[in-house]
C-alpha cells in the first residue's frame, strides 16, 4: 500500500466518522421532531430556530454530567461495555458504500471510491460486527449489579439472538439474486431494478428484524422505561450513557444504509438528482420509517416478541429463501 | 512478513485468553475470555485468507453461541465456581490427558509440517473464499455435509424433546410436535 | 392482523402532516376562559378611595382563612386599616366576591401565580388596589 493510498483511507475514515457523528446528533433532533409532529406537538423550539441547536446543547449537558459508578458494579465491564457497544457499530461503516466513485467535481485526477474498503464478505462482516455489538448491552446490563439492568441485559441477549436469525434470513433472498456478498456488487446489480420489487417479503422481514435488532419500539423490551426504569443503561450517566446512546443511533444509520444498499438500489435512481443525494434520500426515508413505527405501535409483551420472532419471522424467512431459489432455478 | 508476526501475536493472545477462560473464578469473565479466544481465531482465519470462515466464526460463535452462554450464566445467576474442589477431583487424569494432547499436537505439528500456503485442493487465484467453500462443500464434500446436516437435525429434535415440558397424560403431545415443525400462525 | 397495523400508521401520518396545536407558552398565551377564578383584586371608588367598607363578611366567609381585616373608622365611614390576603392559603373559591355587598373585592382572570419569594403573594391593601388597576 502506497503512502498516498493510506492518506486517502485516513481521510475517508475521518470524513465518514465526522459525517456519522453529525447525523447521529441530528438524528436525535429529527426523531424528537417527527415524534412531536405525529403527536400534533412542535418538539424542541427554543435552542436556536426550530431547536436546531438542541443536539449541541444535549451534548454539552451530557459531557458535563457527573460520572457515577455504583459501589457494587463490576468495574472492568462497567468501563468496557459502552466502548464494546459503539466500536463494532462504527466499524460497520468501513464496508458500507456511500456511492460509486467520485472525482469531487474534477478536483482529483483519479476517481475515488466512496467506501472505506470493499470486502468480498461485506455483508457477513456487517452481521459479525452486529453480533459483537450485542455484548456491550449484555455485559453492560450485567456489570451494573442491579436487577433492572440485569433483566434488561438478559432480555437484550435473548431478543438479539432470536431476531438475528430472522435478520440474516431476510437478506438471503438478496444474496441469492445478486450472487455476491460484496455490497458494492449488490448495488451494481440493482442498476435496472431495485431488489425491493423482487423481494417485498424479504424487505418487510428485514425492516421488522432490524427494528428488533435496534431495540426500538415496539421491540424495546431491553430498555422498557415503564417497567425496567431504563433497562441495560439504568446506572450509566454522563459520557458512558452518551456512548450507548450514540451506538443506538449509529446502528439506526447502519440499518438504514444496509436496507438502502440491499433493497432500495443504493445510489441508483433517475438521473435528475446526483447519486449521493439519492442515497441520502433513501437512507433518510428508512430512518423516517423506523421513527414512524416508534410513534405508532405500543410495546410488545415479552412472550409475544418471542413467539413472533420464532413462529412468524423465521418460517417466513425460510419460505422466502425457498421461493426465491426455486424461481431463480426456473428462470435460469 | 508482518502477517506472520500478527499471526503469532493473535495465537499468543488466543492461548492467554484460553488459559484465562479456565482459571477465572467469575463465570462471566470466563465467558468473556472465551469470546476473546473466538475473536483471535477469527483474526487468524483472516490472515490465512479464509475471510468466509472468519466471518462465520464470529457470527456463529461470538454472535450466537456465546451470547447464549452469557445469557444462561446471567439468567441462572451462577455463584463463583468452587474451582479449588474441581482441581482436586480427578487431577491426575486431567494432567495425563492434557500432556498426551499436547504431545500429540507437537508431534503432528512437527512431523507433518503443516504449510499455510497450500492445502489438498487447488484454489484458483481470482476466486473468493466464499465461492471456493461453497463449490467444494456442494461437490467434493457433499456426503459429509449432508451427514452433518442430519446429525444437527437429530440434535435439534433431541433438544426439543428434552426441553419439552413433561405432561402427565399424553394428550397434548401431537400439538407440541406440530408447533416445533414451524406453523406460521 | 395487518389492516389495523396499517390503519395505525395512517393515523400517525395524518397527524404528522396536520398543523401542531402547541401554544409556545411564554411567547404566546391561550388566555383564561370566562368563568376563571384567579388571584383577587380590590376596586377603588371614583374618587380614588378604597371601595371596601370593612364589613368583614369576606373574612368570615373565607373557608381557607386567607383574609384578615383590621377595621377602622374615619368621619363615620368604616374602612379597612389593613386588608391582608394570603395568596398561598386562598383556594380561589370566589366566595369573597359573592358575599361582598359593595363589589369591592373580585377575582381576576390571571393564572400566572408563580412568584420568586413567599412574600410576593402575601398581598396587602395597597397591592390588592394596585392589582385592581393593572389586571382586568
Amino acid at each position: 500500500m502506497s503512502p498516498n493510498a493510506i492518506v486517502f483511507v485516513v481521510i475517508k475514515i475521518l470524513v465518514i466518522f465526522a459525517l456519522v457523528m453529525l447525523v447521529v446528533a441530528y438524528l436525535t433532533l429529527l426523531e424528537r421532531k417527527i415524534l412531536a409532529h405525529m403527536q400534533i406537538r412542535l418538539g424542541p423550539m427554543f435552542a436556536g430556530p426550530h431547536g436546531i441547536l438542541q443536539p449541541i446543547a444535549d451534548g454539552i449537558k451530557l459531557f458535563f454530567k457527573e460520572d457515577i459508578i455504583t459501589k457494587e458494579a463490576d468495574k472492568l465491564f462497567y468501563f468496557l461495555s459502552p466502548a464494546l457497544s459503539i466500536i463494532p457499530t462504527l466499524m460497520i461503516f468501513a464496508v458500507i458504500p456511500f456511492g460509486d466513485q467520485t472525482t469531487l467535481w474534477g478536483l482529483l485526477k483519479e476517481p475515488v471510491k466512496l467506501s472505506i474498503t470493499e470486502l468480498n464478505i461485506g455483508l457477513l462482516y456487517v452481521f459479525a460486527m452486529g453480533g459483537i455489538a450485542t455484548y456491550g448491552i449484555v455485559f453492560g446490563g450485567w456489570a451494573q449489579n442491579n436487577k433492572y439492568s440485569l433483566l434488561g441485559g438478559v432480555r437484550a441477549a435473548a431478543q438479539l439472538i432470536s431476531y438475528e436469525v430472522a435478520f440474516t434470513l431476510s437478506v438471503f433472498g438478496v444474496i441469492l439474486l445478486a450472487g455476491s456478498l460484496n455490497l458494492v456488487e449488490i448495488v451494481d446489480k440493482q442498476k435496472n431494478m431495485w431488489y425491493i420489487v423482487y423481494q417485498p417479503v424479504g424487505f418487510i422481514l428485514f425492516l421488522i428484524a432490524s427494528v428488533a435488532e435496534l431495540k426500538r419500539t415496539p421491540f424495546d423490551l431491553p430498555e422498557a422505561e415503564s417497567e425496567l426504569v431504563a433497562g441495560f443503561h439504568a446506572d450509566y450517566s454522563s459520557m458512558k450513557f452518551a456512548m450507548f446512546f450514540m451506538a443506538e443511533y449509529a446502528s439506526i444509520i447502519v440499518c438504514s444504509c444496509i436496507g438502502t444498499v440491499l433493497f432500495l438500489g443504493g445510489w441508483h435512481g433517475p438521473s435528475f438528482l446526483p447519486p449521493f443525494v439519492w442515497y441520502m434520500l433513501k437512507v433518510f426515508v428508512l430512518m423516517y420509517v423506523i421513527i414512524w413505527l416508534r410513534a405508532t405501535y405500543p410495546r410488545l409483551r415479552y412472550d409475544q416478541l418471542m413467539k413472533f420472532g420464532w413462529k412468524v419471522m423465521i418460517p417466513l424467512g425460510f419460505v422466502n429463501i425457498f421461493a426465491t431459489a426455486i424461481v431463480l432455478i426456473l428462470v435460469k | 512478513m508482518i502477517q506472520e508476526y500478527l499471526g503469532y501475536a493473535f495465537s499468543f493472545l488466543a492461548v492467554v485468553l484460553a488459559i484465562s477462560t479456565i482459571i477465572q473464578k467469575n463465570p462471566v469473565y470466563s465467558a468473556a475470555s472465551l469470546i476473546g479466544v473466538m475473536l483471535m481465531l477469527a483474526c487468524n482465519y483472516v490472515l490465512l485468507n479464509a475471510e468466509f470462515i472468519a466471518a462465520i466464526q464470529v457470527i456463529v460463535y461470538v454472535g450466537a453461541i456465546m451470547v447464549l452462554f452469557v445469557f444462561v450464566i446471567m439468567l441462572l445467576n451462577i455463584e463463583y465456581a468452587k474451582r479449588e474442589k474441581l482441581y482436586y477431583r480427578g487431577r491426575i487424569f486431567g494432567v495425563i490427558i492434557g500432556v498426551a494432547l499436547l504431545l500429540k499436537l507437537l508431534i503432528v505439528g512437527y512431523s507433518m509440517a503443516i504449510k499455510i500456503q497450500q492445502g489438498d485442493l487447488p484454489v484458483p487465484k481470482d476466486l473468493d473464499s466464499t465461492k471456493v467453500v461453497g463449490k467444494y462443500l456442494f461437490s467434493n464434500y457433499i456426503l459429509p455435509f449432508e451427514v452433518i446436516s442430519v446429525v444437527l437435525l437429530i440434535g435439534i429434535i433431541g433438544a426439543v424433546v428434552l426441553g419439552r415440558k413433561e405432561r402427565p397424560n399424553g394428550e397434548q403431545k401431537e400439538e407440541v410436535v406440530v408447533k416445533t415443525i414451524g406453523s406460521t400462525h | 392482523m395487518i389492516t389495523p397495523l396499517l390503519k395505525g400508521l395512517w393515523v400517525t401520518f395524518k397527524h404528522f402532516v396536520s398543523k401542531p396545536i402547541t401554544v409556545q407558552y411564554p411567547k404566546a398565551r391561550v388566555g383564561s376562559f370566562d368563568a376563571y377564578r384567579g388571584l383577587q383584586a380590590i376596586r377603588r371608588n371614583p374618587d380614588g378611595s378604597i371601595k371596601c367598607v370593612a364589613c368583614g363578611l369576606c373574612e368570615v366567609v373565607c373557608p381557607a382563612l386567607a383574609i384578615r381585616i383590621e377595621i377602622g373608622e374615619y368621619e363615620g365611614r368604616r374602612y379597612p386599616i389593613t386588608y391582608e390576603l394570603d395568596g398561598f392559603r386562598c383556594i380561589y373559591c370566589g366566595l369573597c366576591e359573592d358575599v361582598c355587598p359593595v363589589n369591592a373585592i373580585y377575582l381576576t382572570k390571571e393564572y400566572e401565580n408563580v412568584r420568586y419569594t413567599k412574600e410576593e403573594l402575601m398581598l396587602d391593601k395597597n397591592a390588592l388596589l394596585k392589582r385592581g388597576e393593572m389586571v382586568k
